[in-house]
């Protein structure tokens, strides 16, 4: 059984519900949860003021939003564990920091989804916007461990400063791609956007659908070759039910290694028809 | 106890408790799968005389693996985790890893035991060795002169019991050898055990120490045909041949099934005895009771 919050009012102010997780909610009545304190813009109300409460956590920690949930802002901020579903378009900070369980939206969500997540699943059927797995203003690191996989586009600086961790992404993706990443994977199965890779150290991004721009010159070409790893990533996706078709990775890549300013120990492998 | 015309002896295997670790080899096609089993499994029949006991417990179809290329699981026995994990590592570097094509996965992903595989050969990448983290789990991708070798970083270790066996008596070496191959045809269809002797069989089947002070074992004089009349023989007045399958396994019900499946292949016409070695039951803690394995309701005794 599900615990279900819906969002009841129809407002263009910021909604928090930061901390609102399947494991800090169990064992609370429905009139406890509707007691908890929530931001609405700058002033602390109840949750049961904006959301209706219906059904029950039980022990499989299954938490489901709905209703009208655009400015409703760090859904699964901080999740460790259990199962949040999303029903309708989401804002920002969805999954953000979040360390394990999984959140699945079944629409699109809003800026940085998942940023300096360390664990979990995150899945969105739908669009996602700018900075995905990236990092708050101030932090040194993104996303350090966990999945997002995402079936719709994303917009630009997805992965930037990534540490650890893989996302897939089913559409395109904007500018700007795996900026400054350390380590991990990102795979973008549409086109992808201008600087691809700029500034990264390490790490791998896999352009499925090719590139809407050439490369920064600070990447230089490798061969030209199937790649193992990727032919694993995709069965590691099928099994996780992903969105897009990924069998375009049991093909050959053209390698990049790069960024030659920041030691060059980053792989960009970009699919055969692409502009290069 | 007669099975067929072939008589089970009153008699048990001694059989004990080894560690083990289970890997899964991938390669490009058939051939180079075959190449990098032979090699991982080269002089890995007995821990009397090789650093572990190896073998090809399966072949896994191209669907099945994580890289989607043929595949086969082989199991390595030693005495501990150590001996495992010493074996393995200089087994995967100097057999898998050289080899074409080769991708090396933990077969073992439930065991909490682990040993390091890939940590410890990444480093003949010589710095330009990459990681990757698939789900939870890492594998390192080590640059090599035909595209990369991909192996898991670290292997499963679990406690299994090695040393199982049975003796097939037969009236001569053709008789008895078909009797063999029958057997290890049975046993290979299953899973969990591997008989790591060449071609699964044993011709030399030996005795704990020997005149020769240094040595640990010696041949088993009391089966050899060669010299009934000079020792006191355990052979039938009729039989010509022995040959002994020794079968290593997960755990003692998989050897205790092996076992039985092999014993019930091996009988027939020309097979005189099932027989089987031990040392008086005072060295190994798993017991395979021949006839309580080959009758439907017991499967023989195990010390534990």
């Amino acid at each position: 059984m599900a615990l279900v919050l819906c969002q009841q009012v129809e407002t263009q102010i910021p909604i928090e519900v930061e901390g609102i997780t399947p494991e800090r909610l169990l064992g609370k009545s429905n009139l406890e949860i509707g007691q908890t304190k929530i931001l609405y813009g700058r002033d602390e109300v109840e949750l049961g003021e904006l959301f209706s409460i219906a059904g029950a956590l039980n022990a499989s920690r299954h938490l489901v939003f709905d209703g009208n949930l655009g400015c409703v802002q760090g859904i699964g901020a901080g999740q460790s564990s259990g199962t949040i579903e999303i029903e309708t378009d989401s804002g920002r900070h969805v999954g953000s920091q979040m360390s394990g369980g999984q959140i699945s939206s079944k629409a699109s969500v809003s800026d940085f989804l998942g940023i300096e997540m360390t664990g979990g699943v995150i899945k969105v059927k739908g669009n996602a916007g700018d900075g995905v797995g990236g990092h708050f203003p101030g932090s040194k690191f993104g996303m350090n461990r966990g999945s997002i996989l995402i079936g719709g586009n994303v917009g630009n600086g997805l992965g930037q400063a990534m540490r650890r961790g893989t996302i897939a992404v089913g559409g395109t993706a904007g500018e700007l791609t795996g900026w400054n990443m350390l380590a991990g994977t990102i795979m973008v199965f549409g086109a992808s956007g201008i600087d691809a890779g700029a500034g990264m150290k390490r790490g791998t991004i896999v352009l499925a659908g090719g590139l809407k721009s050439q490369l920064s010159p600070t990447f230089v070409r490798g061969g030209f070759y199937p790649v193992p790893i990727l032919n694993m990533l995709a069965g590691w996706l099928e099994q996780n039910n992903f969105f897009a078709d990924v069998s375009s990775l049991r093909s050959s890549f053209q390698a990049f290694n790069g960024d030659l300013l920041n030691g060059g120990r980053g792989e960009i492998f970009v699919a055969e028809r692409s502009s290069h | 106890m007669k099975v067929g015309p072939t008589f089970i002896e009153d008699t048990f295997a001694e059989a004990f408790s080894m560690r083990f670790c289970r890997i899964i080899v991938t390669a490009f096609n058939q051939r180079w799968l075959n190449a990098a089993i032979s090699e991982f499994c080269g002089y890995g029949s007995s821990v009397i005389g090789c650093d572990a006991e190896v073998g090809l417990e399966q072949l896994i179809d191209s669907q099945d693996t994580l890289d989607g290329r043929p595949g086969a699981s082989l199991m390595l026995f030693g005495f501990s985790t150590e001996a495992v994990q010493k074996a393995v590592v200089n087994r995967t570097g100097q057999c898998l890893m050289t080899c074409p094509t080769t991708a090396v996965f933990d077969g073992m992903q439930e065991s909490t035991d682990r040993v390091p595989l890939g940590k410890h050969l990444r480093f003949f990448g010589d710095g330009f060795q990459k990681s990757k983290l698939i789900g939870e789990r890492r594998f390192w991708r080590v640059p090599v002169m035909d595209g990369e070798f991909i192996v898991e970083e670290s292997v499963g270790v679990n406690k299994g019991v090695a040393g199982g066996n049975f003796l097939i008596l037969s009236r001569d070496q053709t008789t008895g050898l078909h009797a063999a191959e029958r057997s290890v045809d049975q046993i290979t269809k299953l899973q969990n055990v591997i008989t790591p002797f060449p071609g699964g069989v044993v011709r030399s089947g030996s005795k704990v120490g020997s005149k020769y002070k240094d040595l640990r074992a010696s041949t088993a004089h009391a089966f050899c045909p060669s010299l009934r009349g000079r020792v006191e023989s355990k052979l039938p007045e009729d039989a010509g041949c022995v040959y002994e399958i020794v079968i290593d396994g997960s755990n003692f019900e998989a050897v205790a099934e092996a076992t039985r499946s092999g014993i019930k292949a091996a009988v027939g016409e020309g097979i005189i005895s099932i027989s089987a070695g031990n040392y008086g039951g005072k060295l190994g803690k798993h017991h395979f009771q021949l006839r309580h394995l080959l009758s439907k309701d017991s499967q023989g005794a195990n010390k534990d």
